[in-house]
């Protein structure tokens, strides 16, 4: 009893997928065809593929925008098969999107970030505290009474990403939510995530960017709607020869790695330049 | 360029004594001033449009934009004026071959197109002062009732205050398509009416493309923020309305109807 009571608790901070096939109508092929996988709290994640590969399609599925075609997605608990279910499941798996142009509702940031929290039917107060915190979280407190669309692209991101964590998730997915950013904004944004890790929210993000996947603790690459690689960015990252296999464009450093290993170097798994610099002045 | 002119819709981010008011309020004063527009006429009309004007200097509305959105329906205005000037029969003022001016189409003329005028600059003054969601807010709030008869107000509402925060997004957009069209060569400001015509199509196109996708993107932000949660929505700042506030829009509406008696 003891056992099924903490399997129970244990679903509530982790998002499970079974077999979760989904179609679009009228299209030629499944945009996902039986993935199996499974999210933890307080974990980065990094979904990796090519475009039109289900990174988005999955994503959705994980949030409740999307019911599954067949299979099973269990959100923090909440089956998102059941309508009941999709409709609770923002609550604590919360999404932030590509566009930060097209997420935004409200004419001032603190009324954009209290939009979650006010179609959840909380009280003024705790709205309240929820907007300032998760402004205070991002960073963007003082733009509180700004109006959204006069803000920079990458301030606007930030203002999507605090409008999610002021639902206060379990779980942020992010849907290429850094590929429309400059360096700097990306940086500042990547930073957070791995924030959000240190405080316990599963942080699921879907790039092109394999310098912000070697970030993640696990990297799942999906390709024709199917998981075709998981594991540490180490692990994956650091094969040239695989990452293009998997319609991916290698890391410069990991290339670089390869070649000196090739040519006899034992060169250890490297994904970041300064650690190559490091390995090749020891 | 094409969308910088239209500014109804709009809302401005400047500190009005108009924007503080509660949206209620204000939606009940505009219904009530748009009734009597189209209650007033000839005298009354004119002293209601001077009242109107003198309401919106005092509280500081800035005019220009105002005066901004009525480039959008100067067409209309005119279009009127002329109808009801060549049109309605009266004594004939002047005459040229089979058009005349009669001084009852003079004075429609100028009643009719008043009124279109005043319309968009009451229009304007509400939607610049009230935030989309906030005018969605204080619509829903006020046909509640109507709930009662399983009407979806929210969900008209909601529909409302997005349709108006897409004007800009959508001004923006076709600026940027124009802009692009003008670069390989299109020329909107031809004298070539039918050329007109044709340079704008590829502009329409990708354009309601466009609105159609940021759209339905929207949506699913929405959905992904519990916009379908099946709750009663809360608000951070829940609509409160103040005595002071009640009893100015009181006195404005008092004041509108007074009009009549001169």
């Amino acid at each position: 009893m003891r056992d099924m009571a903490g399997a129970a608790e244990r679903s509530k901070l982790q998002i499970l997928v079974e077999e979760l096939r989904f179609e679009y109508p009228g299209a030629s092929a499944e945009a996902l065809s039986g993935i199996d996988l499974e999210f933890q709290q307080g974990m980065l994640y990094a979904l990796l593929g090519r475009n039109g590969s289900g990174k988005s399609t999955l994503a959705r599925c994980m949030n409740g925008v999307l019911a599954p075609g067949s299979g099973r997605v269990m959100a923090c608990g909440l089956d998102t098969s059941c309508e009941a279910g999709r409709r609770a499941v923002p609550a604590t798996v919360s999404m932030v999107f590509q566009n930060p142009d097209t997420q935004m509702v409200a004419s001032t940031v603190e009324e954009e970030v209290a939009f979650g929290p006010e179609n959840l039917g909380l009280e003024p107060d705790v709205i309240r505290r929820r907007v300032d915190d998760a402004l205070g979280l991002v960073g963007i407190s003082d733009l509180a009474r700004r109006q959204p669309l006069r803000l920079s692209q990458g301030q606007k991101q930030l203002v999507a990403i605090a409008g999610a964590l002021a639902m206060e998730p379990t779980f942020l997915l992010s849907d290429e939510s850094t590929s429309m950013l400059d360096y700097s904004a990306r940086t500042r944004v990547l930073e957070l995530f791995e924030k959000l890790r240190g405080m316990g929210i599963g942080v699921v993000h879907v790039t092109h960017f394999l310098e912000e996947a070697a970030l993640a603790d696990e990297v799942i690459v999906l390709d024709a709607g199917t998981v075709i690689a998981r594991g540490t960015p180490a692990g994956i990252l650091t094969d040239p020869s695989r990452v293009r296999s998997m319609g991916l464009d290698p890391l410069a450093v990991t290339v670089v790695a390869y070649e000196l290993g090739k040519l006899g170097h034992s060169v250890p798994e490297i994904l970041d330049v300064k650690e190559l610099l490091a390995w090749l002045y020891a | 360029m094409v969308g910088k002119d239209i500014t109804i819709g709009q809302f401005l981010a400047v500190d009005t004594a108009l924007h503080k008011i509660d949206p209620r309020l204000k939606l009940i004063a505009a219904v009530a001033s748009i009734v009597l527009v189209f209650v007033y006429g000839g005298w009354a009309l004119l002293a209601y449009a001077l009242f109107l004007f003198a309401v919106l200097i005092v509280v500081r509305l800035p005019m220009l934009p105002v005066l901004k959105s009525l480039r959008t329906v100067w067409v209309i205005v005119v279009i009127t004026f002329l109808l009801q000037v060549f049109l309605t029969p009266g004594e004939v003022l002047w005459h040229w071959g089979f058009l005349s001016v009669t001084d009852t189409g003079l004075f429609n003329g100028v009643v009719f197109s008043g009124r279109v005028v005043l319309l968009v600059v009451l229009l304007a003054a509400l939607t610049m002062t009230t935030p989309p969601l906030k005018l969605a807010d204080g619509l829903e709030a006020l046909l509640h009732p109507l709930e009662h008869l399983k009407v979806p107000i929210s969900r008209i509402t909601t529909v409302v205050s997005i349709t108006l925060m897409f004007i800009p997004k959508m001004l923006d957009q076709s600026s940027k398509l124009v802009r692009a069209q003008m670069a390989r060569g299109a020329d909107f400001e031809s004298a070539n009416v039918l050329r007109r015509v044709r340079d704008i199509v590829p502009v329409l196109v990708p354009l309601f493309v466009k609105v159609f996708h940021d759209a339905d993107e929207l949506a699913v932000a929405m959905d992904a923020r519990s916009y379908n949660s099946g709750t009663v929505r809360t608000r951070l700042y829940p609509m409160k309305i103040g005595a002071l506030e009640t009893l100015l829009v009181t006195a404005f509406i008092l004041a509108s109807i007074a009009l009549v008696f001169i």
